[in-house]
């Protein structure tokens, strides 16, 4: 009885650990589009109103983005905690802090820090341009993710399982 | 003033704010950043430079700005965000939080001939934006008449006190009549987020960064305006939109660069003759006062 229990366990810890990695992509995924949407209300804002950017940040803080954990919010953070460091300076900060937490592809991360290096230092239509760039090569990347997630999702999940009962008869 | 030095010192970066904590800011007007020379400060009766140990009167053991340093000045006091002042750039200055006024030196560019921007940024002369209120109850009340206000202009060089003394007048009308304010720069009540940062009274809307003779005109069809206050009024453009809110009974108290009325009467005679005073200003012991008010009629 107690081995049957043990070797239901086993199985149970496998496909856990299989489920949370799956998890995991799904929650990169979802961070990435969380960024996308950012990009998009950076490039709203300062297209409608051209306030700069520690204000428009403020404003999309109140308005959408306000979970503790979201990009935005982080950002708005280091903002007001900030004594008037360069926004690059912030961004660079929060993006690293932000990929760390979400566990962001190495490609998303170096082209946001490539994107906030430019950022707040160039004319309207060059900041608008390079945000709109920015949001496609999200999108490019969100899609392969997406694609990447559908293929093994399941696969992940099975080899958990099989890696559980595996163990299980080694062990037995 | 101790707001107003609070206020400025958060918009600079880490090591002037640092540097000018120490820096009384009683009379001072101005503070000038040129690359590669001494950080100076202009008080309403003397001229100091910045040292690391607070001022000097030697420039050779003053602090001396070098090209990064101006550069993050420039960011910090344009909240990092080129794109938001670039129509301002354009005319070399900016305004900034609590209407203080960034003027720029630097490489102009063109492009199909217009000036577009500024590049390789070589100095700052930061101005600093002051409110005395009650600096003009004795003018303002020989500007009123029995029917309400004189059409005024106010006339001077830089820095004698116009945009203070509009300021004031804009309070104190503002007790008795609706008043609106077409603040191109953001100078006279300093708008930040929309909230006037000087006290420009009860009464009174503000048309923040409208260009001139546009916000004018919008006045007058949407806020109805008893009054209306401008500052440095210049171009054809604006005499005609004065002329409209003459026309529809409007009184206007506006303010314009000049060095004397003489000068004035030969340059801009058609401005002048929508106007019923002048009052011309200037420096008397350094502090900015009415020098002579002057009927135009």
């Amino acid at each position: 009885m107690l081995k049957l229990l043990g070797a239901l366990l086993v199985i149970a810890a496998c496909t856990a650990f299989g489920i949370k990695s799956v998890m995991k992509k799904r929650d990169t995924i979802k961070a990435l589009k969380e960024l996308r949407s950012a990009l998009s209300e950076i490039a709203r804002a300062i297209n409608f109103q051209l306030d700069p950017l520690p204000e428009v940040i403020s404003r999309l803080h109140k308005e959408q983005f306000s979970e503790a954990d979201s990009f935005i919010s982080q950002l708005h953070t280091n903002v007001q905690n900030s004594e008037n460091e360069p926004f690059s300076q912030l961004w660079e900060h929060t993006i690293k802090l932000f990929s760390k937490e979400k566990e962001l592809p190495i490609q998303a991360e170096s082209l946001l820090l490539s994107l906030g290096e430019s950022l707040g230092k160039m004319d309207y239509e060059t900041e608008l341009s390079r945000l709109k760039e920015g949001q496609a090569s999200l999108s490019e990347l969100i899609d392969e993710t997406e694609q990447n997630y559908g293929k093994t999702e399941k696969m992940t999940k099975s080899l958990s399982i099989i890696l559980g009962i595996f163990i299980v008869i080694l062990l037995l | 003033m101790d707001n107003t030095k609070d206020m400025i010192l958060r918009q600079l970066s880490d090591t002037y704010r640092r540097l000018l904590s120490s820096v009384p800011f009683q009379g001072l007007e101005e503070i000038r950043f040129r690359i590669e020379r001494p950080v100076t400060l202009y008080y309403h009766d003397r001229t100091v430079y910045l040292s690391d140990c607070g001022i000097t009167l030697y420039p050779h053991s003053a602090k001396f700005i070098g090209k990064s340093e101006l550069e993050d000045v420039s960011s910090c006091l344009l909240n990092h965000s080129v794109y938001a002042y670039l129509n301002e750039i354009k005319d070399g200055f900016a305004t900034i939080r609590g209407g203080h006024r960034v003027g720029l030196a630097g490489k102009c560019i063109i492009k199909n001939g217009q000036i577009t921007g500024m590049t390789a940024i070589s100095g700052i002369n930061l101005r600093i934006a002051r409110e005395y209120p009650g600096c003009a109850k004795a003018l303002a009340d020989r500007l009123k008449t029995q029917n309400g206000v004189k059409n005024t202009l106010l006339i001077s060089p830089p820095q004698c006190g116009k945009t203070t003394y509009l300021r004031d007048l804009a309070r104190i009308f503002s007790h008795t009549y609706k008043i609106t304010i077409v603040d191109e720069r953001s100078e006279i009540a300093g708008t930040y987020e929309g909230v006037p940062q000087f006290d420009i009274g009860p009464q009174t809307d503000v048309l923040d960064r409208f260009p001139k003779s546009s916000g004018m005109l919008l006045a007058l069809r949407s806020l109805s305006p008893q009054i209306l206050l401008t500052d440095e009024l210049g171009d054809e453009k604006d005499a005609e939109a004065i002329r409209k809110l003459c026309g529809a009974g409007c009184r206007i108290i506006a303010s314009m660069h000049g060095d004397s009325l003489s000068e004035l009467r030969r340059t801009k005679k058609e401005l002048l003759s929508f106007f019923d005073v002048a009052v011309c200003m200037g420096r008397q012991n350094g502090i900015p006062s009415v020098i002579s008010i002057e009927s135009l009629r």
